[in-house]
């Protein structure tokens, strides 16, 4: 992906690249790695890049998250290919977060198969990085050029790649990028707040599962309600709602 | 799909600039059998050829050793030959390698260096190409993407050229440049053509007879005068290619534009700095720019062989430290670069003790410009080595 889209790209964009992968195992699903450089300045060195002023991860499941953001800069990007976002809330304290649903992208637009554990997510998540250089990159490079770039290093299905790279470059979304400044404030503390659930003294009055905006709050088999943290946006109407202080933010 | 090649600026892997060089050589046969990480080349050239978008007869040999052999028929034939592989495959074609170096049989061998096992790799040193630098056939080591394509042309202008006709080996750092992607300007095939001998195959080439001296692949010499007749021939031969170089590199110029200096080496830096830096392949780029303002000259090798002893003591001037940082090995405990140094030192007046030697980067061992400057403070801060070969990744 890096070879074959961003790099052309990167270079349309008038800017000097290099990128190169590094394989472990010889084998269809090993994990493998990829490294790109950019700038203005001509390129010459071939060191890996300890670094990074941006992390793309593409299976969070299968790579562990904590090992691939190590040596990226504070304040650096990290995208992340993923369903679930909120479960990388912790992470927005010392990255800027990006994520996107590129599998549900991919098999949307006839790329991959469901049953198939493998994601073939490439022109998704390179339609993210785009998006994600764009304030380097100065200006928008035109869907055109982008097409012409698939069409020569596309085997097949030219046209679904470039829908995906172009919905990629559309859903990928900041994590927190919206959030407001109490919640800022919250994270740079170093407080990531999470809640419990609603403890005994609950009285199933519903006013928590009607007013979640997320729909986060649920009803379990034996009647008690819990919050689905996943969908939980932590805005804390719940815990201001409750009549009885049932549910509580911890800091 | 184009019909015809790419030229112009491009962004190309080490591989596919290989395989680039290749088609506009316009080789008559390729003969390819895959191993990591030349595969992408030979994978290449079968794209190309059965697209038809070169002309070249593309063979899947069923071994490195039937790849070289077919590479003996076709270059006794007076065809065009190209063939690439790596580590254990330059391994196993070696018989017919030192076979078609001695027969004299001009051909290009594209080498990205690999580990050469055990313990199995499939990440760069350059053991693998190094071991092999005993025999008669020249050897490039290439320092970036551009180079590499640039050099399989020029690796065919040097095998053809009647003083010559040798194997040529060309070597480009397995990931490292291999598949590696960066900006590379493919040249036309117009300019190609005015650069490249004129192709020799002709239809109706017929065996010579026995006693015809002039083939000399297909006589079986039985008397010892013959030998030496024939191992002298090969001296002068890798001569030729030394005196071939900067005529090579001034041609390359006066039609492309690009500028390799006399050929031989890739010097950066500032000339008169007290410390030189002497190193071959992809990493001479990292070294290059690890030491971009410091007080050092950086000095890559691009012809392994014939060695440029008197080239190098020219770029060494009168630097009082040179730093040798090599990719490989030998049984005495030196690297390979800095042991050629020391031999040609005596000759070429510069005092071999100066050389700190630095080994390392086997099975793919990363250099970072870290390491490099690391290296540099020891050096200046005088508690570096002396008259001993330090081991890169070691506590320094």
């Amino acid at each position: 992906m890096i070879g074959d889209i961003l790099a052309p790209l990167i270079s349309e964009a008038g800017f000097e690249v290099q990128a190169f992968p590094f394989f472990g195992g010889e084998r269809r699903g090993a994990p493998v790695s990829g490294y790109l450089r950019c700038g203005t300045k001509k390129i010459t060195t071939h060191s890996f890049i300890s670094n990074p002023d941006m992390v793309v991860i593409f299976d969070h499941e299968r790579i562990s998250v904590a090992k691939a953001l190590e040596n990226l800069k504070p304040g650096g990007i990290a995208l992340i290919n993923t369903a679930f976002p909120n479960q990388f809330l912790g992470l927005t304290r010392d990255w800027r977060i990006y994520t996107l649903n590129a599998r549900a992208i991919s098999l949307l637009h006839g790329i991959g198969n469901p049953e198939d554990p493998y994601m073939v997510i490439n022109s998704a998540m390179a339609g993210a990085v785009l998006k994600i250089l764009e304030p380097i990159f100065k200006s928008q490079l035109p869907d055109k050029t982008i097409e012409a770039v698939l069409n020569n290093v596309m085997p097949q299905k030219i046209l679904e790649n470039y829908e995906a790279l172009l919905e990629g470059k559309k859903t990928v979304v900041g994590l927190m990028a919206d959030a407001s400044a109490m919640w800022q404030w919250l994270l740079k503390r170093r407080a990531i707040p999470h809640l419990t659930q609603p403890d005994e003294h609950c009285t199933k009055c519903n006013l928590c599962y009607l007013f979640c905006p997320k729909r986060a709050i649920e009803t379990n088999a034996s009647g008690a309600y819990i919050i689905d943290e996943e969908k939980c946006n932590y805005c804390g109407i719940c815990v201001t709602l409750c009549p009885r202080n049932a549910i509580a933010m911890i800091i | 799909m184009n019909s015809k090649l790419a030229c112009g600026k491009t962004i190309l892997t080490g591989n596919k600039a290989a395989a680039y060089g290749f088609a506009l050589a316009e080789l008559d046969v390729f003969g390819g059998y895959p191993i990591t990480p030349s595969t992408e080349i030979t994978e290449e050239m079968a794209t190309l050829a059965s697209r038809k978008i070169i002309s070249t007869t593309y063979r899947n040999t069923d071994s490195e050793l039937a790849s070289m052999a077919l590479g003996i028929g076709v270059a006794t034939a007076g065809g065009r030959y190209g063939t690439a592989t790596s580590s254990q495959g330059l391994a196993l074609m070696f018989e017919l390698l030192h076979w078609a170096t001695t027969a004299e049989l001009p051909l290009v061998v594209v080498n990205t260096n690999r580990s050469l096992g055990a313990p199995w790799s499939i990440h760069p040193d350059q053991t693998d190409s190094l071991l092999f630098r005993d025999l008669f056939m020249p050897q490039i080591y290439c320092a970036s993407v551009q180079e590499t394509l640039d050099m399989v042309l020029w690796a065919y202008r040097m095998a053809e050229d009647p003083r010559v006709n040798l194997p040529v080996l060309v070597c480009l750092d397995g990931f490292m440049l291999s598949h590696t992607a960066e900006t590379v300007i493919i040249p036309t095939q117009e300019s190609v053509r005015k650069f490249l001998p004129e192709k020799r195959f002709c239809k109706d080439f017929m065996l010579p007879e026995f006693d015809d001296k002039k083939i000399v692949n297909l006589q079986c010499p039985y008397n010892w005068k013959e030998h030496s007749r024939r191992k002298r021939a090969l001296v002068l031969a890798m001569q030729s290619a030394y005196s071939a170089i900067p005529e090579i590199a001034g041609d390359w110029f006066n039609i492309f534009r690009g500028n390799y200096d006399n050929g031989f080496l890739r010097i950066s830096g500032d000339p008169n700095a007290k410390i030189a830096a002497i190193s071959m392949g992809a990493i001479v780029g990292t070294i290059e720019e690890a030491f971009a303002d410091k007080p050092v000259k950086v000095i890559g090798i691009r012809f392994f062989r014939p060695f440029p002893a008197k080239e190098l003591r020219n770029a060494i001037g009168n630097a009082s430290k040179i730093i040798v940082i090599d990719r490989s090995i030998l049984p005495n405990g030196h690297g390979v670069i800095a042991d050629e140094l020391r031999l040609a030192g005596g000759a070429c007046g510069y005092n071999g003790a100066d050389i700190h030697s630095f080994v390392g980067g086997f099975g793919g061992q990363n250099f970072s410009e870290e390491n490099f400057l690391n290296m540099l403070s020891a050096i200046l801060s005088e508690i570096g080595p002396f008259k001993k070969t330090y081991w890169m990744g070691d506590a320094q």
